[in-house]
C-alpha cells in the first residue's frame, strides 16, 4: 500500500474511532442511556423519556462536543509548541497561558471570595481566565517583538509560568476553605460543566484559534529544519511565530477557561501520532494529530465517569495516568523500534 | 579587476560580525561570476560562517552591502531571493520520521500553495534533486538513519529542489571521511558544470584545490580572492597558517606539520619500489634524509631478494635488518631517545 493511501486509511479509521467513542461517551454516565434513545433524539423522534432527553440535550451532548473542541485545540496547539520550539516537551501551556488562565480564576474564586453558583459566578471565572490568557500572550507577543531567539522566549515563557502560579499559591495560601475548595475544583479540569450557551461561545473563540492554527501548517513545516532554513526558503519566520503564538493562546487558553487546565493532552498526543502515523511531515501529522487528540480526550472522559459507577474521576487526573504510560511505551518502543 | 556586472554575487565594502563584538570582516571586496565554484577559506572562527549567513540574508552587513543578481540581498522579497539562491547550513538535526523525499520537497516551498501541496511538476523536481545526488534508493528512507555523507547529500537535494542558481554551503565535507568528501564535492563540481554559482566554505584545503575555480581566503578581516594558483602563487595559504603547527609545501599544495627534526639520517637511493615509503615513514619519526653519509647518524639500505623486502640499519657498529617499516621505525625511534 502507497504511503498517502495508507495515510488516508489511518485518518478514516481515526474518524470511526471517533464517532464510536462519542455515541458511547453520550449514553455513558450515572443515568444509562440506551444507543436506541439516543438515535431517536438524533433522528427527532419522541421514543426518549422527558428526563433522558433533558439530560442528552444539557449535559451529555454538550460535554462531549466539549471534548471533541478541547481535544483538537489541546493536541494542535501542542504540536505547534513542539514544531516552532524543535523542542518534544514543549505543550500548550509552556509559554504560562495556562498559568495565565489560573490567575485569572484564582483572582475571582479566591481573591474575591466569590462562592456564588449559579451563571454570573461560572462566567466571571470564565471571562477572568480567558483575561488571564490573553494578557500573557499579549505579554509574549512583546517579548517576541523584541527577542529574536526562540529558546530565550521559550526560557522566558516557563519562568513566567512559575512566577504565575508562585501568585496564585499564595493566593491560595491566603484563601478560605470554601474559596480553595473551589479553585482547587477548577484546577482539576473538567468538561462537564460547559453549558449550550457557553459551548456556542467556546465554539466561536476556537474557530478562528484553528483557522490561524492551519495557516501556519506551510510555515511551521518549513521551520522543523530551523528557523535559518525556514528564512532560506522565503518563508517569514516571524509572521509564522507570531501566528502560531496568537493560535495556540485561543486555543489553550479558551479551553483553560472552559473546562480548566487539562494536562498531558497538548504534551503526549502529538508522540502518539506521530508514532501512530510514522510521519513528521506537518501536512499529515496536522489533521492526524487533531483527529487524534479528540480521540483520546473522549476516552479519558469515558474512563472519569467511571463506568458502572456514581463516582466521576478529575478529568486533569484521568488525562495524565492514562497519558503517562502511553507515553513512556511509546518512547520506549518507538526507541527500539527505531534502533 | 572587478567588473560588478559580471558577478552574480558582489560583497561591496562589506563589513560584517556580530553586534557588540570586533567585526569578523571589515570593509571587503569580492565577487563570484555566474558558473563559477568558489572555496571560501579561513581559519576557525575567522567569520566565514557569518559572511555566508550575510550572503544569504540571514544576517545584516554592519557596512557595506552584498549584491545578489545585481540587487541589494535585503531589497529582494523573501520569496523571490528563494528561488534565486539556497543555502545549506553546515550540520543539522534531522527530524524523526522524516523522509529523503519529504526533506527534500521542503525545498518546494518557495513554489507551493499556502498548504504546501506538491503537484506533478514538484514532485518530478523532488525526484530529479534525489537523482542528481544518486539518494534515488533511499526515497522512502528516513533521514535519521543514513549515514553523514549520505545525509549531506539529502541536504544538497533539498537545496537542488528550491531550483535556484546561486548555492551558498557552510562547512558541506566536514565531519565526512575522505571518499565521502570526494563525493559531495564531485557533486558540487556537477552542479558547477550544470551552470550553477556555488560558494562554500571549507577547512578541506586539497579538495578546493582541486576543484575550486577561486578562493575566497579570509585573513585577517580581509578577503583575499583569486584562482588556487595565483594564490598558491603569492604564499596567501602559506602566510594564512604560519602560526599554526602546519606548514604549506607550495610544491605540491599540500600541508604538512611542522616537526623539529631529531636527526640525519642517510637513505641509500636505488631503483626499489619501497624507496618512497621508506623516506615517507623516516620523516615521520622526524628524521631529515641527506645525501651525505658522514652528516648522518644512521645509514638505511632497502634491498629486495626474491620479492622480500628488507630494510638494513647500520648505526655506529651495530647492523640491524628489519622485514617491515614499522619495526624499522621502531628501532630508529628509540636509538634517536
Amino acid at each position: 500500500m502507497s504511503g498517502k493511501s495508507r495515510y488516508s486509511l489511518q485518518l478514516a479509521v481515526l474518524f470511526v474511532i471517533i464517532i464510536f467513542l462519542i455515541i458511547l461517551d453520550i449514553s455513558s454516565g450515572t443515568v444509562k442511556i440506551s444507543f436506541a434513545e439516543f438515535f431517536s433524539y438524533v433522528s427527532g423522534s419522541e421514543d426518549i423519556s422527558r428526563q433522558h432527553l433533558v439530560i442528552l440535550r444539557d449535559f451529555r451532548i454538550p460535554r462531549v462536543l466539549t471534548a471533541v473542541l478541547a481535544g483538537a485545540a489541546l493536541s494542535v496547539s501542542g504540536l505547534q509548541m513542539q514544531t516552532i520550539f524543535r523542542n518534544p516537551l514543549a505543550g500548550p501551556y509552556v509559554l504560562g497561558i495556562s498559568s495565565g488562565a489560573s490567575l485569572g480564576a484564582a483572582i475571582v474564586v479566591l481573591g474575591t471570595g466569590t462562592l456564588a453558583t449559579g451563571i454570573i459566578a461560572d462566567w466571571g471565572i470564565v471571562a477572568a481566565a480567558w483575561m488571564g490568557a490573553a494578557v500573557v500572550m499579549f505579554l509574549l507577543l512583546l517579548v517576541t517583538l523584541r527577542i529574536r531567539n526562540i529558546m530565550t522566549i521559550l526560557i522566558l515563557g516557563i519562568m513566567f509560568s512559575s512566577g504565575l502560579s508562585a501568585i496564585i499559591s499564595i493566593m491560595q495560601y491566603f484563601g478560605s476553605a470554601a474559596a480553595l475548595k473551589s479553585f482547587v475544583i477548577w484546577s482539576m479540569g473538567s468538561l462537564g460543566d460547559v453549558t449550550n450557551s457557553s459551548l456556542i461561545v467556546m465554539t466561536i473563540t476556537l474557530i478562528p484559534g484553528l483557522i490561524l492554527a492551519v495557516l501556519t501548517v506551510k510555515g511551521l513545516n518549513g521551520m522543523m529544519l530551523g528557523e535559518e532554513y525556514a528564512s532560506s526558503v522565503g518563508i517569514n519566520v516571524r509572521r509564522t511565530r507570531t501566528l502560531v503564538f496568537i493560535s495556540t493562546s485561543i486555543l489553550a487558553g479558551t479551553v483553560t477557561a472552559f473546562c480548566g487546565p487539562i494536562g498531558f493532552i497538548g504534551i503526549a498526543v502529538p508522540h502518539i501520532t506521530r508514532f501512530l502515523i510514522g510521519k513528521s511531515d506537518m501536512r499529515y501529522l496536522f489533521p492526524a494529530t487533531l483527529l487524534c487528540g479528540i480521540a483520546i480526550l473522549l476516552i479519558s472522559d469515558l474512563i472519569s465517569q467511571v463506568p458502572g459507577s456514581e463516582r466521576i474521576l478529575p478529568l486533569n487526573a484521568v488525562t495524565s495516568l492514562i497519558g503517562i504510560p502511553v507515553v513512556i511505551w511509546v518512547v520506549i518502543k518507538g526507541r527500539k523500534l527505531a534502533n | 579587476m572587478h567588473k560588478q556586472a559580471e558577478h552574480i554575487i558582489s560583497l561591496n565594502k562589506l563589513t560584517c560580525g556580530y553586534h557588540g563584538s570586533k567585526n569578523l570582516v571589515s570593509d571587503v571586496n569580492a565577487g563570484v561570476r555566474k558558473g563559477e565554484m568558489v572555496a571560501l577559506i579561513g581559519k576557525n572562527g575567522s567569520g566565514k560562517s557569518t559572511l555566508l549567513r550575510t550572503i544569504a540574508a540571514l544576517k545584516k552587513p554592519s557596512g557595506g552591502t552584498v549584491t545578489v543578481d545585481n540587487q541589494v540581498n535585503s531589497m529582494i522579497p523573501p520569496y523571490k531571493f528563494a528561488r534565486l539562491l539556497s543555502f545549506v547550513e553546515s550540520g543539522s538535526s534531522p527530524i524523526e520520521n522524516l523522509t529523503v523525499y519529504e526533506l527534500v520537497s521542503l525545498g518546494r516551498h518557495p513554489y507551493t500553495n499556502w498548504w504546501g501541496r506538491i503537484k506533478g511538476e514538484d514532485h518530478n523536481k523532488i525526484m530529479e534533486a534525489i537523482g542528481f545526488v544518486g539518494m534515488e534508493v533511499f526515497r522512502d528512507a528516513p533521514v535519521n538513519r543514513l549515514s553523514d555523507g549520505e545525509r549531506q547529500r539529502v541536504m544538497i537535494a533539498r537545496a537542488l529542489a528550491q531550483e535556484t542558481s546561486i548555492l551558498l554551503l557552510d562547512e558541506p565535507t566536514a565531519f565526512l571521511d575522505l571518499p565521502n568528501k570526494f563525493e559531495i564535492i564531485s557533486v558540487l563540481y556537477q552542479l558547477r558544470e550544470a551552470g550553477k554559482s556555488i560558494l562554500y566554505s571549507t577547512h578541506d584545503l586539497e579538495t578546493a584545490f582541486l576543484f575550486a575555480d577561486k578562493c575566497w581566503v579570509i585573513n585577517d578581516r580581509k578577503i583575499i580572492e583569486g584562482g588556487v594558483e595565483d594564490l598558491g602563487k603569492q604564499q596567501v595559504f602559506t602566510k594564512l597558517f604560519k602560526d599554526s603547527r602546519v606548514l604549506f609545501d607550495e610544491k605540491e599544495m599540500k600541508f604538512i606539520p611542522k616537526r623539529p627534526v631529531k636527526a640525519e639520517i642517510y637513505l641509500k637511493v636505488n631503483d626499489s619500489s619501497s624507496i618512497q615509503w621508506t623516506a615517507r615513514a623516516l620523516e615521520r619519526i622526524s628524521y631529515q634524509i641527506v645525501s651525505e653519509k658522514k652528516d648522518a647518524i644512521a645509514e638505511v639500505i632497502v634491498q629486495e631478494q626474491d620479492k622480500e623486502t628488507t630494510w638494513v640499519v647500520k648505526f655506529k657498529e651495530n647492523t640491524s635488518v628489519f622485514n617491515s617499516l614499522y619495526d624499522m621505525a621502531r628501532y630508529l625511534s628509540q636509538i634517536n631517545q
